[in-house]
C-alpha cells in the first residue's frame, strides 16, 4: 500500500550507512533508510541490482497467488528513483577499517568497475541498441530500469581490443563514456547492513537427479525464469509445453545426513513449497489439460489461506509423499523419476515431459571471505545465521547487520520484514 | 459540467534527444495543437526533460505567459517526477494544474506507421488540454498527528512493538487483557526449543528474553500499561485513533496515533466445534503447558495431534515438537506426534524435528487424522496412517492445534479492519505486508497477522514501530489536499460510501452549524488513499476526487480512441509501457486513459467514451486479490460486468464492452485484449 501523502520527510542527519548486496532485502532496506532521512550507498556486484527476486515470475492466474514479485520490483524501482540512497552496481567491499576516533565508524574500502552507460544521462530512447555490431548492448529488467541499458563488456568488441564506438557517437545525451576506469572508492560509514542473498543449489552436484543429462530436467529458479520471460513454462528440448509435469521438492534441502557431501543441507529452504505449489497452479490455469504430479516429503504451510489453497485450489494436483531416488533419461527427451510408492510398497517409475527440481537455497560462495572482511561468523549451515530468539541481532555490538536470505532461507516477505526491522533497530543503536 | 474552453495552457513536448522524431512528426502535432487552441495555447518544445536543468529551463520559458493549465508530453520515466516536483516549487507553479501524456512508450515506441502515432499523439494531447483546463490548484495541509501509539496486546510481539516504540521516545499505551504480560511465550516458554540448537537453551533463552523485557516495559517511563482490560472499539483515523478499553476501574478512552494490534495468541483449542470431547485424558497444548508448570504427574503414553483444524503453521509445529521433545527427554514419556506434515519452514526447525526423533518421538505424518475413541483403557487413535486398520492406545491425547479465537476476530470487528480468510487479522493481500492493515495507521504484528514464525514477530514489531515513526513524524504532517471530498449539498448520507470505503477512511460526524449540529460525511486526509472507489459508488454522484474529478475524466475523452482503454496506473498502465519499452506494435486507434483504480471507473466515463466515438471500451485492471485498494477490482468487475449486460440488451455489440484483470508483467495479455 502506497505511504500516506507526507510531503514532508523526517530530515535525519547525518547518519552513513553501507548495505551490501542490492537484492529485495537491501533495497527495502535503503528505501526504509531513505524514508527516515538516512543516507545509504547500496552495493551490488552484479551490473543491475534485483538478486533473485527479479527474476522470477508473477504466478498471477485468474487471482493473484500472493508470489510477491509485484511487490518485489515495486522495491526496486523505489530505490532507483529516491535520492537519498546511492545505487552503486558493478562494486564489491574489498575491506572495512575500524575508525574508534573519526567522525565515523568505518571506512570501507570498495572497488567499481565501470559501467560506460550512466544512467543518471540515458533516457532509454533505445538509439544505441540500433547500432550496436556485436549486439552486446542489453537491457536488465526493463519493468525496473525502464528500458536503460547496459554494455555486457566481455562481447563487447573493445574488449577484444578492437576499436568501436558507434553506441557512444550515436547517443544523444552523451551517455555513453569509455573512459570510465575501474576505481577505488573509501566510503566513510556508521553501520553495515548485510543483505547478500543466497545461491540457488547446483543440482549438478547429485548426478540422480539428472540435472543437465536428461534434456527435460530443469530447477525451479528456471522454470521461473520462463515465467518472467515469457509467462510459461515449456520443454528445453523442444519448446513444447508439457502435458505431464512432476515438481521433486527438497533438492538440496532436508537431507539426512548434513555436511557429509556439499549436496547434503539439513535445513528447509522454507520457499520451494511455496513456488512449487504456486507455479503448479498457474500451469493448471493457463493449461488445464495439464497433469502435474508433486513429489514431497513435507508441504510447508505458507500464505494466508494454506488450508483453502491446498484442499480447494490444488484438488486437481497429485501429490505423491515420496523422495525420488533418480531421474532418468526417456524417450524423446522425456524425464523418468524413480521412486518408492509407499501404497504398493514397490519401486515405480513414471515418465513425464518435464521434471523441476524444486532447489533449495545455499550460501553464495563468497560468504566466507565476506565474512572475513566483515569480521563476523557463518553458522553451521554456512549461512550468517542468528539463531537467537527473535529479531535480529548485532552480537558483536559494532553495527553491522545481517538481513535477507543470507542470513538463513526466507521469502521476500521475511526479508521485506527483516529490511524495514534493521532500519528500526540501527537507528535504535545508533542515537 | 463546468467547460472552460478559454483557458490558456502550455504543452511542453520532449523528443527525448531528437530520437522521437523518427516516430512523430513534432511540427505537426505543434501546429495541431495550436490550431485546436487558438492562440490559448504555447508549444514549448524540448529535448530532455528528464534532466534537472533542461526541465527548469524548459519550464520557466513554458510559464513565461503565466498559462492557466500546464500539459507535459514526455515519457514514462519515474526518474524525472522529484525533480519535476522540486523544480515546480522553484517556479511557483501548483502541481495540481498538470496533466501528462507518454508520448515514447505509449505512443511513439508501439505504432509503426509515423502518421497514425501523430494523429495518436495530437488526440492523446487535445484531451490531455481539455483534462487540465479542469484541474484546480492543490494545496497542502498540516495535520496534527496524535505523537503517541497503542499497543493492543502483551504478549511478545505487543511488549517488543511498545519497547521499540519507546526506545525513540514515543508514549506507549499497553493494553492487555490478562493481569500479567507475556502471553504465548510465557505460557509455553518450554516449548521453544528449537531457537537453539540445545532445547534446553534455546527454552531458557526464551525466557531470559521474555522476562527481560517484561521488566524493560514494566520499568520504561514511555510505557504505560492497562491490564485486565477489554478493548471496546478503535474510532478515529490515522492519526487520531480513540481506543475505548475497559479495565476493573471503568471505562476510558486511549488517544493514540497509531495503534499496533499483538492480539495474536494460542488459544484453547476449539473442541466443540471440532466434533472432539474435552475431558481429563484430552486437553489441548495449552492444558499441557499449565500441567507442566503445575508439576502434575503425566501419564506415560502421550499422543500430540496436529492439524485437525486446517493446516497449521510452522509455529505451531514448533510448540508442539518442542513440547513432544520436552515430554521425552524430561518426563520420559512416550511421545506420538500425528500429523499431515512437518513444518520445518524456519530455522533451527529442522534440527529440532531431527532431535526431538533422535530422543524418540515418533513422528507419524498422514493426510488424514486418525479417529478418536474414548474407551475404559485409555484413548484409541485409529487409522492415522496410511495403512487403514491399525490402532494405538494412548494415557494422554493433546490436541496442538491453533486457530483464531474470538477475542482475535471481534478484535477485526472492534477495529473495523478486513480480517484475514482463516480469521486471523491480517487481510490476503500482498499489498499489506508486512504489518499493514487495510486500515491507514492501524498495524498488525506477531500471531495476529496469521501464519507468523515467533521469531518474524520480533521483525513485525521493530518494523510497524519504524512505519509509526515516518507516519506520525513530530507530531505535524503535511498532507496533500488531495483526498476525496464530499458535496455535502448532493450528499444524502446512504452510508454508501463509509461502509464501501477499504481504508475507512470516510466516517459520519456532526458538523456544528448555525442550527442544530447536521451529521455529515467526513474524509479523514491521512487515512484517505485517493483511489476513487468512494467516488465511483456514490448513488448522489456527490463525492470528486480532486486528481480525477468527472469533468476531468470527460476533458480526458475530449478526442477518444477507437478503442478506448482505462488502464489502472497500477497494472494495466505499467503493462502497456512494458509493451513500449519492448517495443512491441499495436494498432493507433488504442488510447489509454489512466486511472487511480480500476474501481474508480464508473458507468458515466464509459458511456462519455462511447458518445465520443469509441467502438470499444476496455476496462483493465488488477487481479482479484493484487488491488492495491483490496476492493478496487472487484468493485469494477461487478459495476462493469452490469453495465455491460445493460447495454447490450440496449443494442450494444457484443464484446464491446470487456474487463480484463492483469498484473503489470502481463505485457502479452495487455496486446491479446488491446489487439
Amino acid at each position: 500500500m502506497e505511504r500516506i501523502f507526507i510531503v514532508a520527510t523526517i530530515a535525519r542527519s547525518s547518519l552513513r550507512v553501507l548495505i551490501v548486496g542490492g537484492g529485495v532485502s537491501g533495497a527495502c532496506a535503503a528505501n526504509k533508510f531513505s524514508e527516515h532521512g538516512v543516507e545509504s550507498w547500496l552495493i551490488e556486484r552484479k551490473p543491475f541490482i534485483g538478486g533473485h527476486a527479479a527474476q522470477f515470475g508473477c504466478k498471477a492466474a485468474d487471482v493473484c497467488l500472493k508470489c510477491n514479485v509485484c511487490v518485489a520490483h515495486d522495491i526496486f524501482r523505489a530505490v532507483l528513483a529516491n535520492n537519498k540512497t546511492h545505487v552503486l552496481p558493478d562494486t564489491q567491499l574489498m575491506a572495512l577499517e575500524d575508525h574508534a576516533d573519526s567522525k565515523t565508524a568505518y571506512t570501507a574500502q570498495l572497488t567499481r568497475s565501470p559501467q560506460f552507460i550512466n544512467h543518471s544521462l540515458c533516457t532509454a530512447c533505445g538509439a544505441c541498441l540500433k547500432v550496436c555490431p556485436a549486439r552486446c548492448i542489453y537491457q536488465p529488467y526493463p519493468g525496473i530500469y525502464g528500458g536503460k541499458p547496459l554494455i555486457e563488456m566481455g562481447k563487447c568488441l573493445r574488449a577484444k581490443g578492437r576499436k568501436c564506438d558507434k553506441c557512444a557517437k550515436v547517443c544523444p545525451f552523451d551517455a555513453i563514456d569509455f573512459n570510465d576506469k575501474p576505481r577505488q572508492v573509501n566510503l566513510p560509514v556508521d553501520a553495515v547492513v548485510v543483505a547478500a542473498g543466497f545461491q540457488p543449489f547446483d543440482p549438478g552436484v547429485q548426478s540422480c537427479y539428472g540435472y543437465k543429462a536428461v534434456p527435460n530436467v530443469i530447477t525451479g529458479l528456471e522454470a521461473e525464469r520462463q515465467l518472467a520471460a515469457a509467462r510459461r513454462i515449456v520443454r528445453p528440448s523442444d519448446g513444447q509445453v508439457p502435458k505431464r509435469m512432476a515438481f521433486i521438492q527438497c533438492v538440496g534441502s532436508r537431507s539426512e545426513l548434513a555436511h557429509r557431501r556439499p549436496e547434503d543441507t539439513n535445513y528447509c529452504s522454507t520457499v520451494c513449497c511455496a513456488y512449487a505449489m504456486r507455479t503448479a497452479r498457474k500451469i493448471k490455469h493457463s493449461n488445464p489439460d495439464s497433469a502435474i504430479t508433486i513429489f514431497y516429503m513435507d508441504l510447508q504451510n505458507f500464505g494466508k489461506n494454506f488450508t483453502g489453497f491446498y484442499r480447494k485450489d490444488m484438488g486437481d494436483v497429485r501429490f505423491v509423499r515420496a523422495r525420488p531416488s533418480d531421474v532418468l533419461a526417456g524417450k524423446d527427451g522425456n524425464a523418468v523419476v524413480r521412486y518408492e510408492d509407499r501404497d504398493k510398497g514397490a519401486v515405480v517409475e513414471e515418465e513425464y515431459d518435464l521434471v523441476v527440481l524444486s532447489i533449495g537455497m545455499r550460501p553464495a560462495d563468497d560468504f566466507s571471505s565476506l565474512a572475513g572482511r566483515l569480521r563476523i561468523s557463518l553458522d553451521e549451515y554456512g549461512f550468517f545465521g542468528i539463531k537467537t530468539a527473535g529479531g535480529l541481532a548485532d552480537p558483536q555490538k559494532k553495527n553491522i547487520f545481517v538481513i535477507g536470505a543470507c542470513e538463513a532461507p526466507k521469502d521476500i516477505t521475511a526479508c521485506i520484514g527483516q529490511a524495514e526491522a534493521v532500519c528500526q533497530k540501527l537507528l535504535a543503536t545508533i542515537k | 459540467m463546468k467547460s472552460e474552453p478559454d483557458k490558456s495552457a502550455a504543452v511542453i513536448l520532449c523528443d527525448c534527444g531528437k530520437t522521437l522524431g523518427a516516430n512523430l512528426a513534432f511540427d505537426e502535432i505543434a501546429a495541431a495543437l495550436k490550431e485546436y487552441g487558438r492562440d490559448r495555447i504555447i508549444v514549448q518544445p524540448t529535448s530532455r526533460f528528464c534532466d534537472n536543468n533542461d526541465c527548469r529551463k524548459t519550464l520557466s520559458k513554458a510559464l513565461k505567459s503565466k498559462p492557466a493549465c500546464l500539459v507535459i508530453g514526455a515519457c514514462g520515466c519515474d526518474d524525472c517526477s522529484a525533480s519535476l516536483m522540486e523544480n515546480l516549487k522553484k517556479v511557483k507553479f501548483n502541481a495540481g494544474l498538470i496533466s501528462s501524456v507518454n508520448l515514447k512508450e505509449h505512443c511513439a515506441f508501439v505504432h509503426s506507421n509515423r502518421k497514425e502515432a501523430t494523429d495518436k499523439a495530437v488526440r492523446l494531447l487535445v484531451s490531455s488540454i481539455a483534462r487540465a483546463r479542469e484541474q484546480e490548484p492543490i494545496g497542502n495541509c498540516i495535520r496534527k498527528m496524535r505523537p503517541n501509539v497503542a499497543v493492543l496486546g502483551g504478549g511478545m510481539a505487543g511488549i517488543q512493538a511498545a519497547l521499540c516504540l519507546a526506545e525513540t521516545g514515543r508514549q506507549v499505551t499497553l493494553v492487555h487483557r490478562a493481569p500479567q504480560l507475556g502471553g504465548t511465550a510465557e505460557m509455553m516458554a518450554p516449548f521453544f526449543g528449537y531457537l537453539e540448537s540445545d532445547s534446553r537453551a534455546g527454552a531458557g533463552e526464551m525466557k531470559e528474553v521474555l522476562g527481560d523485557s517484561i521488566a524493560r516495559a514494566a520499568n520504561s517511563k514511555n510505557i504505560r500499561l492497562i491490564s485486565n482490560a477489554e478493548v471496546r472499539a478503535i474510532e478515529g483515523s490515522c492519526g487520531d485513533f480513540n481506543v475505548s478499553v475497559a479495565d476493573r476501574s471503568g471505562m476510558m478512552k486511549v488517544e493514540a496515533g497509531a495503534v499496533i494490534l499483538a492480539v495474536g495468541s494460542f488459544s484453547a483449542f476449539p473442541f466443540q466445534k471440532a466434533g472432539i470431547a474435552q475431558s481429563a485424558k484430552i486437553i489441548d497444548l495449552v492444558g499441557l503447558s499449565s500441567m507442566l508448570a503445575k508439576g502434575d504427574k503425566l501419564p506415560a503414553r502421550i499422543a500430540i495431534l496436529l492439524d485437525i483444524c486446517g493446516e497449521q503453521t510452522r509455529a505451531v509445529d514448533a510448540l508442539a515438537l518442542g513440547a513432544a521433545e520436552l515430554l521425552v527427554r524430561e518426563m520420559k514419556s512416550d511421545v506420538k506426534v500425528y500429523c499431515h506434515h512437518a513444518r520445518v519452514a524456519a530455522t533451527g526447525m529442522e534440527d529440532l524435528y531431527r532431535r526431538a526423533r533422535s530422543a524418540g518421538v515418533v513422528v507419524e505424518r498422514s493426510d488424514k487424522s486418525p479417529g478418536i475413541s474414548v474407551e475404559e483403557e485409555g484413548i484409541i487413535l485409529r487409522g492415522g496412517s496410511d495403512d487403514a486398520g491399525e490402532f494405538e492406545r494412548f494415557d494422554l491425547v493433546v490436541t496442538a492445534d491453533s486457530v483464531p479465537d474470538e477475542a482475535v476476530s471481534d478484535m477485526a470487528r472492534k477495529a473495523n479492519i478486513r480480517p484475514g480468510p482463516e480469521g486471523w487479522l491480517q487481510a490476503d493481500n500482498v499489498w499489506l505486508l508486512p504489518t499493514l492493515s487495510n486500515r491507514p495507521g492501524i498495524f498488525i504484528v506477531g500471531a495476529a497477522r496469521g501464519n507468523n514464525d515467533f521469531r518474524e514477530a520480533f521483525n513485525d514489531a521493530s518494523g510497524a514501530a519504524a512505519a509509526i515513526d515516518v507516519l506520525l513524524g513530530s507530531g505535524r504532517v503535511t498532507v496533500a489536499e488531495d483526498q476525496a471530498r464530499v458535496d455535502a449539498d448532493k450528499c444524502v448520507l446512504c452510508l454508501t460510501c463509509v461502509r464501501s470505503c477499504p481504508h475507512a477512511a470516510l466516517t459520519i460526524a456532526p458538523v456544528k452549524g448555525d442550527e442544530k449540529p447536521k451529521p455529515q460525511v467526513a474524509v479523514s486526509e491521512s487515512a484517505c488513499r485517493r483511489c476513487g472507489i468512494c467516488a465511483a459508488l456514490c448513488p448522489a454522484q456527490a463525492i470528486q476526487l480532486p486528481r480525477f474529478t468527472d469533468a476531468q475524466a470527460q476533458g480526458e475523452l475530449e478526442r477518444t480512441g477507437k478503442v478506448t482503454v482505462f488502464a489502472c496506473q497500477n497494472s494495466a498502465w505499467k503493462a502497456a509501457t512494458a509493451a513500449g519499452v519492448g517495443r512491441q506494435s499495436y494498432g493507433a486507434e488504442v488510447q489509454l486513459v489512466p486511472v487511480p483504480c480500476a474501481g474508480k471507473t464508473d458507468s458515466k466515463m464509459i458511456l462519455r467514451a462511447f458518445e465520443n466515438g469509441a467502438a470499444k471500451v476496455i476496462l483493465l485492471g488488477c487481479h482479484r486479490e493484487n488491488c492495491r485498494y483490496l476492493a478496487g477490482a472487484d468493485y469494477a468487475s461487478k459495476r462493469i460486468d452490469a453495465l455491460r449486460k445493460k447495454l447490450e440488451q440496449a443494442g450494444l455489440k457484443a464484446d464491446s464492452l470487456v474487463v480484463g484483470n492483469l498484473t503489470e508483467f502481463e505485457t502479452g495479455k495487455f496486446l491479446e485484449m488491446v489487439r
